[in-house]
């Protein structure tokens, strides 16, 4: 399932990016699996449709989907085509680690925290 | 006096309130009281408008038309649906997740193939007849395309927005499921019936299918009114409002 919160700071597009990627890097939805058309994905959301229509896009030039004739757009790949680079990795860990610490989780919380998301992830 | 220059525009004053109704016993909603009050002001009017020109020009159909179809489309308009819409609005904002499924219109096999050759069949059976002048072949015409509109308004019935999220996403999930099988099925069978009916319009006696035709209309509001109750059971399970089933 995916979920986005018209409340974020996060564009709506953006969390559905966001939202699809994920889905697809925890198998969610495997390589095959065809997307929900975008008019359908749009309606349950309560967004409009372009906003949908941009995610797909954006995931099409990350490699990830693919439009196919007669099925709509499917999933391609489960590695995109441009892996972020491991200094930025690094970075985007370190911010994630910072809003930890700023708001005042224990270190072995956060630990067990990102354990337990590690293995749901790479299971 | 006419009995039907009175009784239609009176049934069709009445029936908005009656689906109204309708909705309010399968969601338990109250909201009733302006539409029963706009309905009974729109009877006492009509009544006193029959008074006041005679029999003679109740009977004239521009009366009793006006006052059948404005009355109803008023009514509608301007009660019935903002009423059920400011119940939807009463309730609490829902969460904004989706299934990440494609869904399709559940059917039978061949649910497209029986239709289309029965519609071929009684075109073969009209022409063959001959006496068909080219008026008379706009109802097959209509047939044929309501027949293939079918498929379009089946395939966009099964994506109606159905938001997930909540306390319990699985069985709303599955209540969605349910709903849209029925809701399909529905549309399907009533879509085919007016698709064949139109078709088969030459051929019935002008009463059978102004009858039949009534009779799918109303059903078709029946069947209306239930959809849009059963959004809004989902709706305010999806809120939060109703515990899960």
């Amino acid at each position: 399932m995916l979920e986005i919160d018209p409340r974020s700071a996060v564009p709506l597009g953006e969390q559905v990016r966001l939202g699809l990627r994920r889905a697809i890097a925890e198998g969610e939805l495997a390589v095959g699996d065809p997307l929900p058309p975008v008019r359908q994905l749009a309606g349950d959301l309560g967004v409009n449709l372009n906003t949908v229509a941009r995610a797909y896009r954006e995931l099409e030039r990350e490699g990830l989907v693919k439009a196919a004739r007669g099925r709509g757009t499917v999933v391609a790949a489960l590695r995109a085509t441009a892996a972020p680079a491991r200094d930025a990795l690094r970075e985007r860990f370190r911010d994630l680690l910072a809003d930890c610490k700023l708001g005042g989780y224990r270190k072995e919380d956060v630990k067990r925290l990102f354990a337990s998301e590690i293995e749901r992830s790479y299971e | 006096m006419n009995t039907f220059a009175i009784l239609y525009p009176a049934l069709m004053i009445a029936a908005p309130a009656l689906f109204v109704g309708l909705w309010c016993l399968w969601t338990g909603v109250r909201a009733m009281r302006r539409i029963l009050l706009a309905t009974l002001g729109m009877l006492i009017a009509f009544a006193l408008s029959a008074w006041l020109l005679g029999p003679e020009r109740t009977r004239h159909p521009l009366h009793f038309q006006l006052w059948g179809l404005g009355g109803l489309m008023l009514l509608v308009w301007g009660f019935a649906v903002s009423d059920i819409r400011r119940a939807f609005a009463a309730l609490p904002a829902a969460p904004r997740g989706a299934s990440l499924r494609p869904r399709q219109p559940d059917l039978f096999p061949g649910a497209f193939a029986w239709p289309g050759f029965a519609w071929i069949s009684l075109v073969v059976w009209l022409a063959m007849r001959g006496g068909m002048t080219l008026l008379l072949w706009i109802g097959p015409a209509l047939g044929g395309a309501t027949l293939v509109a079918t498929r379009l308004l089946l395939r966009l019935a099964a994506i109606e927005p159905e938001p997930l999220g909540g306390r319990d996403a699985e069985s709303l999930a599955r209540r969605y499921g349910e709903f849209r099988r029925r809701r399909v099925r529905g549309l399907y069978w009533m879509s085919v019936s007016l698709a064949l009916l139109v078709t088969a319009g030459p051929l019935l006696p002008s009463m059978g299918s102004a009858i039949a035709g009534t009779a799918l209309g109303v059903l078709g509001a029946l069947f209306g009114t239930w959809a849009d109750a059963q959004r809004y059971l989902i709706r305010r399970q999806l809120s939060g409002a109703e515990p899960p089933r």
